[in-house]
């Protein structure tokens, strides 16, 4: 099943929707009172967040961002800081805020934006805007089949809706928002309509939950991001800055075969089925990068024994294991227990993130990178670009570029390349008419020399512009290189950025540029 | 190169033969232009040389090789030749399990036999083995090759033996290849009728062309006179030598700065070679980022082609594969003038036909696919075929992984090195193969930490390390990750799930054997 993606054009928003509950409460008039009251003051610290923001187009990098409008919700914690979804505000180029019976706006800004748990801290400013706020607190792990209100400001009207629904799964999945990242998430059985992404799940007067993803097939299918994921967010951000999520970086293969078993020995040092897996590869840069190595066989991580599927226990239910460190700040310990050679090895290593896969994570901080050569336009492989041109390539068979993309850890890809650069397109010009042909392709190399991301890309034609007399631009899994006469690439300049309305031929970001 | 769809042995035929002619007369508007019958002496001369051949093929399952499918039967035309044997296409015999012949003299089919299969020009001779089924049948009055924009009739026959003509004039000539790497001329034209089930070109009273193709737009190929006459007297050799396998991958040099780069003058002319594949005439003589000015003294322009005295503009390919009307011959030499190294040189290649060992991913999978079941896990070697089976006709870009290893592993150099793909094509549920279920279409490179270059030697490691007394063997993914099999036990969990999934032997090699010890 597809998860939605959260659409570029952000005014989709997901949230949840008003549910009839089922719910076998207690049963009492003096609970339902309770409750009632809790919601009252609740709603009184859910924020309404209206934006404005940049939306970028990959397909002409250089065009000014679109400004779109969007809406979401946000709610009230201690310290006046308003939690919401990272996708509520990501790219936000106004900011308002304002709380029911408000009868005005205030201007707030980002504190913190975490895209890869999808979580964001506003402030406000001017005081007025908290008067007589309660701020709400953020409670623990809800229960299955518990009830849970949710609170927003979805579309059909403009005052806060309140919804009810049960927990009705806890699972490891995919946050959208980045594209890449699984945490643990919540499923609640609430129909979701987009506005109030943002919004406070609660129980019992707490918040147990942030609104924020839907399923595009099924019915009923919401999801929130759990108190362990909220308050890790909120650690992270303590020391003023946001580091972001570690990554254990262990690629591994289940231990549950019988054969596999008896070759490695498992049985004598273990006892199935808590007979751990395999791994086969670690991820350069990542936590486990010099310390675990393919073929030790992971049994322990931070005191959870691994199953043979890669199962551990967390709070009586069952978790992919590497939950158990998800949620460590960067520098915390790890220790994993390995079986290396029939030998049992306590490892102990501290949570480091990787930026190895960066690319992959979708990117809304930044103008997007380009160069036009002679009107031929490069761009750096990233999330973004793959979602602008997934469909061409696809159609018009450039593998080497969706197999570096969807192969880049698997089949070891990030040897040669750290990102890759793809002729995207062709703005067609005299100086450019024998070079239709590359367009979609990776680049390899430039005058002979291997490229391995954008910036050293942009450096070495630089210098084949400046000092060689062609410009040979080698593609992946072609034979015959791109040449261009440097002095014609020079010279076409000009003309082609005012052909299309150009401002730079080139534009690395600042954060980028520096690497 | 090779991206024909071939319709052709696909569809049923039953009564479409008889259905347009009669269809056909009907229009009587039409009929003089169209599908006059000759006279009498022409349509009694014609249908002594064709037999009509039924066809009743059998169809691997690619993914699960030991399955087979009896196809429909369907009836195409056949070539009387010389010799007392029968011309068709190639692709329609390979797959036959019978080959029934009639003739127009007797409505009782005799049972014909492959003679002589050649895949690389997509022809076949068959031989009868009633040995008087020839008797009153006369080899095809073959002619010339038509020219160009010369009036030709196409004709074809009925399940009666019935002729029917059509007028057609002839478009074109060009080169192509069915199924491997030998480009053959083939006679282009149009018609009102179909061909799809064969037909001949006659050019006045003698045979000029064999039709071999027809698509949905009534546009036809036929095999020209000099094709068919080639073919039937290089088969009766000793040694069949077969044709000319030009082997070029060439890219344009149209454009001035590349040209520039090269340091090579438009008026040279010249056609860049991007790629040569082994095996074939020009690998080892002729390099990559070679340019080819001249074939045999004759100029090369930029994008491939040379001035034919007779048929106009064609391509590098039909210069490389005859001389005049003739045919080159594999063994012949040939010089050819390139552009290497900012200098021209003339470069003698030995013309010759294609030695099959080029392609590590095939295009073509003439005979029943390898396959392997050992503990629970299918190994087969990747393929065209077996990637259009698994993913349907836009495998390129639904198999990621795979679509890449076509572009970049598909062609193999030198003889010895690994020559296929072997792939997990799927793991059937069993105690032996739990863990493994996500294995589904994944490369296997190697067992025990040696290379697996194909299937039959994986086999026989496997085999080897069993006699060894291994007790186990690991074998390493793709990905990198290692996976184990059972060696002490195989003989027995195979045993079990072969016979529980009704797989008939453990590979198709036992098969081959179980099934010729019956």
């Amino acid at each position: 099943m597809i998860r939605s993606p959260i659409s570029p054009g952000r005014v989709a928003l997901m949230l949840l929707g008003v549910l009839v509950l089922v719910h076998p409460v207690k049963s009492n008039a003096e609970s339902a009172r309770e409750q009632a009251n809790n919601i009252d003051i609740a709603r009184d610290a859910v924020v309404n967040i209206n934006t404005t923001y940049f939306s970028y187009s990959y397909r002409n990098p250089w065009n000014r961002p679109v400004v779109r409008r969007a809406s979401g919700t946000g709610f009230i914690i201690s310290e006046n800081r308003i939690i919401t979804n990272a996708h509520v505000v990501s790219q936000a180029n106004t900011l308002r805020v304002s709380r029911p019976n408000q009868r005005t706006d205030y201007e707030a800004r980002v504190e913190f934006i975490a895209h890869d748990c999808d979580l964001a801290m506003l402030k406000v400013d001017d005081a007025g805007f908290y008067k007589d706020a309660v701020p709400l607190e953020i409670g623990d792990q809800p229960e299955l089949n518990s009830s849970v209100e949710v609170i927003g400001f979805p579309i059909g009207g403009d005052r806060v809706s309140i919804t009810r629904g049960i927990v009705s799964r806890l699972g490891m999945d995919l946050y959208s928002h980045s594209r890449i990242d699984y945490h643990l998430t919540i499923q609640v059985d609430a129909a979701i309509n987009p506005g109030n992404s943002g919004g406070p799940a609660l129980q019992n007067g707490k918040v147990i939950g942030v609104a924020f993803q839907t399923r595009s097939q099924g019915e009923n299918l919401g999801y929130i991001i759990p108190p362990v994921v909220l308050k890790r967010f909120l650690k992270d951000t303590e020391d003023g800055h946001y580091d972001g999520y570690i990554e254990l970086g262990v690629l591994d293969f289940s231990t549950q075969n019988p054969t596999l078993r008896r070759a490695l020995n498992v049985g004598s040092v273990l006892t199935p089925p808590d007979t751990g897996v395999l791994v086969y590869r670690v991820v350069p840069g990542a936590s486990a990068d010099g310390y675990i190595k393919p073929g030790d066989i992971l049994v322990e991580i931070n005191d959870h024994t691994i199953s043979e599927s890669g199962d551990v226990e967390l709070d009586g239910h069952l978790h992919p294991y590497s939950e158990v460190v998800d949620n460590l700040e960067s520098g915390a310990p790890i220790h994993a227990k390995v079986v290396r050679d029939g030998v049992q090895l306590t490892l102990n290593f501290p949570a480091r993130p990787t930026e190895i896969i960066d690319f992959k994570r979708m990117n809304y901080d930044s103008a997007p990178a380009y160069a036009v050569l002679g009107g031929l336009v490069f761009q750096p492989l990233d999330a973004n670009l793959m979602e602008t041109y997934y469909n061409e390539w696809a159609e018009n068979h450039r593998i080497a570029v969706l197999h570096y993309y969807h192969y880049f850890l698997l089949n070891e890809l990030y040897r040669d390349h750290r990102i890759g650069v793809v002729l995207t397109r062709r703005l067609a010009d005299p100086v450019n008419v024998h070079q239709d042909r590359y367009v979609g392709l990776m680049v390899q190399s430039v005058n002979g020399a291997p490229v391995a991301d954008f910036d050293e890309f942009l450096r070495q034609v630089g210098q084949a512009l400046q000092s060689e007399k062609y410009m040979v631009i080698g593609f992946h899994n072609e034979q015959v290189p791109l040449i261009m006469r440097s002095a014609d690439v020079r010279s076409s300049e000009s003309g082609i950025l005012e052909k299309y309305g150009i401002g730079t031929a080139r534009f690395v970001p600042e954060e980028q540029a520096g690497e | 190169m090779r991206m024909r769809k071939l319709f052709l042995s696909i569809i049923v035929l039953n009564l479409s033969l008889v259905l347009p002619g009669s269809a056909l007369r009907s229009q009587t508007g039409e009929q003089d232009r169209r599908l006059t019958p000759d006279g009498e002496l022409v349509d009694l001369s014609l249908r002594r040389s064709v037999v009509l051949i039924k066809i009743s093929p059998v169809y691997y399952n690619q993914a699960m090789p030991w399955v087979r499918e009896a196809g429909q039967s369907y009836t195409v035309m056949g070539l009387v030749m010389t010799g007392d044997r029968i011309l068709m296409l190639g692709h329609d015999v390979r797959r036959a399990a019978l080959l029934e012949v009639t003739k127009f003299s007797s409505y009782e089919p005799a049972i014909a036999e492959v003679d002589l299969l050649d895949m690389e020009t997509n022809l076949a001779l068959l031989k009868v083995r009633d040995p008087g089924f020839f008797d009153d049948l006369i080899p095809v009055p073959t002619g010339e090759d038509p020219e160009l924009s010369s009036q030709a009739s196409a004709i074809k026959v009925d399940q009666l033996f019935r002729v029917y003509r059509e007028k057609v004039q002839v478009t074109e000539l060009k080169t192509v290849a069915d199924y491997g790497f030998t480009h053959l001329p083939v006679i282009i034209f149009r018609s009102d009728e179909s061909f799809r089930y064969g037909g001949l070109l006659l050019c006045k009273t003698r045979v000029c062309g064999f039709i071999g193709y027809s698509d949905q737009e009534k546009r036809n190929e036929s095999i020209p006179a000099s094709v068919i006459a080639t073919f039937r007297k290089r088969a009766a050799e000793n040694d069949y030598s077969g044709f000319v396998a030009q082997g070029l991958v060439l890219e344009s040099l149209v454009d001035p700065v590349r040209r520039e780069y090269y340091n090579l003058p438009r008026e040279r002319g010249g056609v860049l070679v991007a790629r040569t594949l082994p095996g074939t005439s020009v690998y080892g003589t002729i390099q990559p980022e070679d340019v080819i000015l001249s074939v045999d003294g004759t100029s090369i322009d930029n994008l491939g082609f040379y001035e034919d005295p007779v048929l106009g503009r064609q391509h590098i390919n039909l210069l490389l594969a005859r001389n005049g009307a003739e045919l080159r011959r594999p063994g012949d030499l040939l010089s050819v003038g390139v552009w290497r190294d900012g200098r021209e040189q003339q470069v003698r290649i030995e013309l010759r036909s294609y030695a099959g060992n080029a392609e590590r991913i095939p295009w073509l999978v003439e005979d029943a696919p390898n396959y392997i079941v050992e503990n629970g896990i299918v190994f087969l070697e990747l393929s065209v075929p077996l990637m259009r089976q698994l993913y349907g006709s836009d495998w390129r870009k639904k198999a990621i992984q795979l679509s890449y290893l076509f572009e970049t592993e598909r062609y193999y150099e030198k003889a010895g090195e690994q020559d296929r793909i072997v792939i997990i094509a799927g793991v059937l549920p069993d105690h032996f193969t739990r863990g493994y279920d996500d294995l589904n279409v994944t490369p296997v490179t190697e067992i025990n930490g040696e290379k697996i270059v194909n299937l039959a030697a994986l086999r026989e490691k496997i085999l080897k390390l069993e006699e060894q007394g291994a007790d186990t063997a690991a074998l390493t993914i793709s990905s990198g990750a290692p996976i184990y099999i059972d060696i002490r036990n195989r003989r027995a969990i195979n045993q079990r799930i072969l016979g529980h999934y009704g797989i008939p032997a453990a590979s198709s090699w036992d098969l081959k054997t179980q099934t010729q010890g019956k």
